[in-house]
């Protein structure tokens, strides 16, 4: 069993022929091999078991507690391939049952040090399971039994990188990012051998030269190689085109901003490479000379669909500073560009539809009230877009703080400033992907963001912050339809499975795995 | 023993223990003060025999550095027994050990080098007299020469282990510092490795400076604003006097908040209500679907259930069906209201206002 869904994933990485129709992915009914389910990055699953009308019946099916106290939060989500999930927080990877929520086996990390602010998630080929650790660690484990095949250092822990990302497996290719925004460093990510683990190719997201493409935005070569833009978020894959869809993080020095004047490329960016060179296509750059911790990561979401009557091959972004953006993913010229949220730090979109800045809401010593603030109108928890609706969803807030610049200095160097204080309220935003407007939004009371799951059940999953519930809403008009109480914030993105003809939704709450059924 | 005690304090060195940043400042060794611990008088006799004993403890290590160092002395000639070797190690590591400090972010290596202010202040002439020129007085780099904060070398650096090689034998060449004349590769080799080691210190604090959490990682000037006009603003658009009185609950605020805190609490007051005495809570009114009103202060709120305190201290919590009705009751409402129309320049202006009330 393990062998065949493996394969199955397998051949659609070598092969590029997806085992549904090559622009429309699917997640298989009784697996969620990727982080994102399927390389899509649209967590929708065709699953109709448990729909809004039956809904309101599900209930608890197991729970799992990580079983190395104070590990979690577990953020990643988790992966379900033949009948076993795999779950990972910084240092440690579980393989459970995913019909009883009993551990299978785990591997722990004594690692080096590095950032424990969380781990996204796994990557699974074949008999391998890839994973990072903070230590700047790629491990490839066998994922039988958790034992170590390989590991290989991606990044350099005394520059402060460290590890984070849920690596990305695309034919040949282990593809994984890099974290790390304490100094000034240039992000990049990095392909590596499944089998051997031997380095294959990375791609700088800032110019390491001069003459590199966008160095012209940068104002000298030590600023554009330490430039920062880290890739922290699992890429998305169209394989017909043969293209990923990176994202980019925050330019560096983060706040302190005097001394790089220009957009900055490729940070805070939508970039398509080529998996098998990592050769840069197009770019499209979410927020110009960004100065509010914006990084641009949050999945691209790709889908087919129709955008003024013609069938597009389309890529949609709800980004950290509170814009969206609709993009044609062949070359990345963007088709809508519009705010889910009220934003106060720009004054529009350029001819390409990018923001462009108000340098009045940039970073100021005395202060400057700016919208959203440093956590974003959105952050890494993934969304979801549903061709059933046609909405894209994401979990959102309305946040204000002061922006301070605390080096103001000619030559800041690390982040310079930083934002304080501030006002919220968190919501999930249905926004129409033709038009960039909300169709319908729902406020929490509780403060925090979710992972989203959307399904043909017209359901849409998701947390309620710090209300600490576990939600379904009604998918078509944002309506609640039932809940559980997880006893503290979700923290992860909701998965569903079927299995036995039984369908789980399993989410993540803090170092709980919980995991629902309609009992029949 | 030395060994065994070597590889306990390796063992020692957990994930709890993150050492990172600037030491603190330590008090004496003993409740006593300086000199009534006997593991002192050991230390003296032992490293006079070839180094005035404060040149000694110029610089804090940690307890695996002081047991390196003295194992290093032993090997080039010190003389004492086991038992008196174990005291030093004990005595220095405990009088004069790097401590690891609070954590800046809980980033880098596990082992990342710590900072003896003591160290980096020593090290200040050094650096005026062999790296200023070219490096910058805060190490960022000049035209002249690169940016060390951002250096390779100096990151990889673990209290000189790469920086003195690097000195020594990679740096390009300059005119001998101090003396000029024509470059040359051998301009460092008079540092000696002590210090190769403050330079160490004092480069290291250079990048902790840059870190989150640093000393000078703190607000300026936001006393930018003119009074009147936020005065002005205060009275009028503002609305602030419907609820705030300048001779009444602001009087002397000026004088008790900095103006950077002014700011912040006028602007998001819900984040500061912990630590007011006048504690100002959002109160809930719920009209049951049986039609029985109730009202309290508001413990939690879903979609699902609302709980609050009523008025006699009692908990109650009640099902939001489809005919539960709560109304919310926020006393900040007015200021949230604000942030969507607030402009920077009312802001200033407040603040400078504000801080006039003393």
């Amino acid at each position: 069993m393990i062998r065949f869904g493996s394969v199955a994933l397998m051949i659609l990485a070598l092969t590029g022929v997806p085992t549904q129709t090559p622009t429309a992915p699917q997640i298989p009914t009784d697996a969620w091999p990727t982080y994102n389910g399927d390389y899509s990055g649209r967590r929708f699953s065709t699953l109709t078991k448990i729909n809004a009308d039956n809904v309101k019946h599900l209930s608890l099916a197991w729970s799992y507690r990580l079983s190395v106290p104070g590990s979690g939060p577990i953020k990643g989500t988790p992966l379900v391939l033949n009948g076993i999930a795999y779950v990972s927080v910084p240092d440690h990877v579980w393989a459970i049952d995913a019909r009883t929520g009993r551990e299978i086996w785990h591997f722990e990390w004594n690692g080096k040090g590095g950032n424990h602010i969380g781990n996204r998630g796994v990557g699974i080929l074949g008999e391998s399971l890839y994973v990072v650790t903070p230590d700047c660690t790629l491990h490839s484990l066998d994922v039988k039994n958790g034992k170590e095949r390989w590991n290989q250092t991606i990044c350099d822990l005394d520059q402060y990188y460290y590890a984070s990302a849920a690596p990305v497996i695309v034919g040949r290719h282990v593809i994984v990012g890099v974290s790390g925004d304490d100094l000034d460093i240039p992000g990049y990510i990095e392909s590596h051998d499944p089998e051997t683990g031997a380095f294959q190719w990375r791609w700088y997201v800032v110019p390491q030269k001069k003459g590199d493409p966008g160095f012209e935005t940068w104002p000298n070569e030590d600023m554009a190689r330490h430039g920062g833009g880290m890739t922290w978020q699992p890429p998305t894959y169209d394989p017909d085109l043969n293209l990923i869809y990176v994202t980019t993080g925050n330019p560096q020095p983060v706040v302190a901003y005097k001394n790089r004047p220009g957009a900055n490329l490729f940070t805070a960016s939508i970039v398509a490479l080529n998996p098998d060179d990592g050769k840069m296509r197009w770019y499209f750059q979410s927020s110009p000379h960004d100065t509010h911790d914006w990084d641009a990561t949050q999945t691209p979401v790709l889908f087919d669909a129709e955008f003024n009557g013609q069938p597009r091959k389309l890529l949609a972004q709800a980004s950290r500073n509170g814009k969206f953006f609709l993009l044609d993913r062949a070359d990345g010229k963007a088709l809508v560009s519009s705010d889910y949220v009220v934003t106060n730090w720009s004054k529009g979109f350029d001819e390409k539809g990018q923001p462009i800045p108000n340098p009045a809401k940039d970073p100021q010593i005395a202060g400057a009230l700016v919208t959203p603030n440093q956590g974003g109108a959105t952050n890494w928890p993934p969304p979801s877009f549903s061709p059933k609706t046609g909405l894209f969803y994401v979990s959102a807030a309305q946040a204000y703080s002061v922006w301070y610049i605390y080096d103001a200095g000619d030559n800041p160097q690390g982040w310079g400033g930083t934002d304080r204080g501030g006002w919220s309220q968190n919501m999930v935003q249905a926004i129409d992907y033709k038009t960039g407007n909300v169709r319908w939004s729902h406020k929490w009371e509780g403060g925090g963001m979710s992972g989203l799951l959307s399904t043909a059940g017209n359901v849409l999953f998701s947390g309620d912050g710090s209300s600490g519930n576990f939600v379904a809403l009604n998918a078509t008009t944002g309506d609640p339809l039932w809940h559980s109480g997880v006893r503290t914030s979700v923290s992860n993105g909701p998965i569903t499975y079927t299995l036995d003809g039984l369908q789980y939704v399993v989410v993540g709450a803090g170092d709980t795995l919980w995991a629902f059924v309609l009992n029949e | 023993m030395l060994v065994a005690a070597l590889g306990s304090a390796i063992g020692a060195q957990t994930r709890t223990q993150r050492p990172q940043g600037r030491a603190p400042e330590r008090p004496p060794a003993t409740p006593q003060g300086r000199g009534a611990d006997p593991r002192e008088a050991i230390a003296r006799r032992l490293c006079s025999q070839c180094h005035p004993f404060e040149f000694v403890v110029a610089v804090r290590r940690t307890r695996a550095q002081w047991e390196a160092t003295v194992e290093n002395m032993i090997g080039r000639g010190a003389r004492g027994t086991n038992a008196e070797f174990a005291a030093v190690i004990d005595y220095l590591s405990e009088a004069h050990v790097l401590t690891p400090s609070t954590v800046r972010g809980g980033s880098g290596p596990d082992d990342k080098p710590m900072v003896d202010p003591k160290a980096a202040e020593a090290a200040k002439p050094l650096y005026a007299a062999n790296c200023l020129a070219c490096h910058g007085a805060d190490a960022r780099g000049t035209p002249q020469g690169g940016n060390l904060v951002r250096s390779i070398v100096v990151l990889h650096d673990r209290y000189g282990s790469t920086l003195g090689p690097f000195l020594r034998g990679v740096h390009p060449p300059v005119p001998v510092p101090g003396k000029g004349g024509p470059p040359t590769a051998a301009a460092f080799e008079g540092l000696t490795s002590r210090d190769v080691l403050l330079l160490a210190h004092f480069l290291r604090d250079r990048i902790n400076d840059t870190l989150r959490g640093a000393p000078m990682f703190k607000a300026g000037n936001v006393l930018v604003g003119e009074p009147r006009a936020g005065a002005e603003y205060f009275q009028g658009e503002g609305g602030c006097t419907q609820c705030h009185s300048p001779t009444g609950d602001l009087a002397g605020i000026g004088k008790r908040l900095e103006p950077v805190n002014l700011q912040q609490r006028f602007l998001f007051p819900q984040t500061a209500r912990r630590q007011s005495t006048d504690v100002k809570v959002v109160t809930v009114t719920v009209t049951t679907d049986s039609g029985e009103t109730l009202t309290g202060a508001l413990d939690r709120m879903d979609d699902f259930n609302v709980s609050f305190l009523d008025a006699s201290g009692n908990y109650r919590s009640v099902r939001r069906t489809p005919g539960t009705r709560v109304v919310k009751s926020d006393p900040f409402a007015a200021h949230v209201a604000l942030l969507s129309r607030i402009t920077d320049k009312n802001i200033h202006d407040v603040v400078a206002y504000l801080e006039t009330l003393k």
